[in-house]
């Protein structure tokens, strides 16, 4: 008998997360309730690598500073005409009389559990709503895009990848700016654009940029490169297929992106922007 | 009244151990073969002691679980309390059977529990697991005898 009535709650539970009513609250109290735990298992792995950070030789770490250096200089002179370019940017933006786009503020989280279900693409990084971490929030590396922030605790937040297979994402292609949309597939390395018809300029290598449409996303980040493209007798639309250009399948650290308007006026975050 | 304190702290020490060691962070191949320990434990809970652990808190842990690793609230749950009711129901001839059996017994809870898992998820989303999703019940049944003496040995009596 009560095994029906616990049946009966966990799939009213289960509808309930679906279309995330009500739940949200019980799942942030169970979600921080583990966050502990969860920084618990992932502490080996952590300490691993400080330590090899403290085992480092002597030369290596000159040789590694040396190189961090030059790839600094050139980032700064690349910053130097990137501001240049901004500020153009901005004042034909304003003669054309719409909306100039500063850049986003920015803070780097260290991602601390990579553990998910088989059925999902997620991590967990180590800022919170503390931080002002929101849902929705999108989340890159170095290389592009990661995906989006779909869970937050005090001093944890969930992030869905780009290449789960819930997630989609507006996309253009940066040589000729045709709009298509992004999903995720399920495995690391595949995306599929879908419903691109066959007259459409696409070649393999294209690299594909955030549209900024639906803005969930900041325009112009990179998110993939088109790896296949097929034309199927028969079919409607061309099967394309792209990779990831963010290292999904790394774990370490991430920047997590607050548009530049953002209400919450922080210490924290106003500092980390310079 | 102290003793069961005692073994209510055990039980509930053993499945937070369980929950630890589901979370691990591993490599993709590894993490495969890692064993279902939540099964395992609410299995041994069922057969060993089911007037003290009941499905409902195989439930909460298994609530437990779908928070920390992200999958809907109840999916994990449910699947447990039934492993947890199947045990349930059939202590009395499971304690009866000898090692290899009762190992039998548990690859078919493991495969109950990824099934459930499997198909609930599938309700939700379409999802599309390889022959890999069900290595772990393998590994799980394998397991069993280590669990089943390490618990008998170190639960309070």
């Amino acid at each position: 008998m009560r095994i029906i009535a616990i049946a009966l709650i966990s799939l009213l539970l289960m509808a309930f997360d679906y279309r995330q009513e009500h739940l949200s609250s019980v799942r942030k109290g169970l979600s921080t309730l583990v966050a502990p735990l969860q920084f618990l298992v992932n502490l080996p792995t952590i300490l691993l690598n400080r330590s090899g950070e403290q085992l480092k030789s002597h030369s290596e770490l000159v040789a590694e500073n040396r190189q961090l250096t030059d790839e600094n200089l050139i980032l700064k002179a690349k910053a130097q005409k990137l501001n240049e370019l901004e500020a153009q940017n901005a004042r034909l933006k304003a003669l054309l009389g719409s909306v100039s786009e500063r850049r986003e503020q920015r803070q780097i989280a260290d991602i601390i559990s990579v553990r998910a279900s088989e059925f999902n693409h997620e991590v967990l990084i180590n800022k919170g709503s503390s931080n002002h971490v929101y849902v929705g929030q999108s989340v890159i590396d170095a290389e592009g895009i990661m995906g989006q922030v779909i869970e937050v605790t005090p001093f944890s937040a969930r992030v869905l990848l780009i290449t789960d297979a819930r997630h989609d994402i507006p996309v253009r292609i940066l040589r000729n700016d045709v709009r298509a949309i992004a999903s995720g597939t399920g495995s690391l390395t595949r995306l599929l654009l879908n419903q691109v018809p066959h007259s459409i300029d696409i070649k393999v290598n294209d690299i594909l940029v955030s549209s900024g449409l639906a803005q969930r996303f900041p325009s112009g980040f990179n998110v993939a490169k088109v790896s296949v493209v097929r034309h199927i007798q028969g079919d409607n639309y061309a099967y394309i297929e792209a990779i990831p250009l963010a290292r999904l399948e790394r774990s370490g650290q991430v920047i997590l992106l607050w548009p530049n308007g953002y209400q919450a006026e922080d210490q924290e975050v106003r500092h980390d922007k310079k | 009244m102290t003793r069961n304190k005692r073994s209510l702290g055990f039980i509930l020490f053993s499945f937070l151990v369980g929950l630890t060691l589901l979370i691990l962070p591993l490599s993709n191949e590894v993490q495969d073969y890692n064993p279902q320990w939540l099964v395992l434990i609410a299995a041994y809970w069922g057969i060993a002691a089911p007037e003290k652990a009941g499905i409902l808190m195989s439930w909460i842990w298994g609530l437990f679980l779908d928070v920390s690793i992200g999958t809907y609230l109840g999916i994990h749950a449910l699947s447990l309390a039934l492993v947890s009711y199947m045990a349930i129901i059939l202590h009395q001839r499971l304690r009866m059977y000898p090692m290899w059996q009762q190992s039998l017994f548990i690859w078919l809870l493991a495969g109950l529990d990824k099934l459930v898992v499997l198909q609930l998820n599938n309700v939700l989303d379409t999802v599309e697991v390889q022959w890999n999703y069900w290595y772990s019940t393998f590994s799980t049944a394998l397991l069993w005898p280590v669990v089943f003496l390490l618990l008998k040995k170190f639960r309070p009596n």
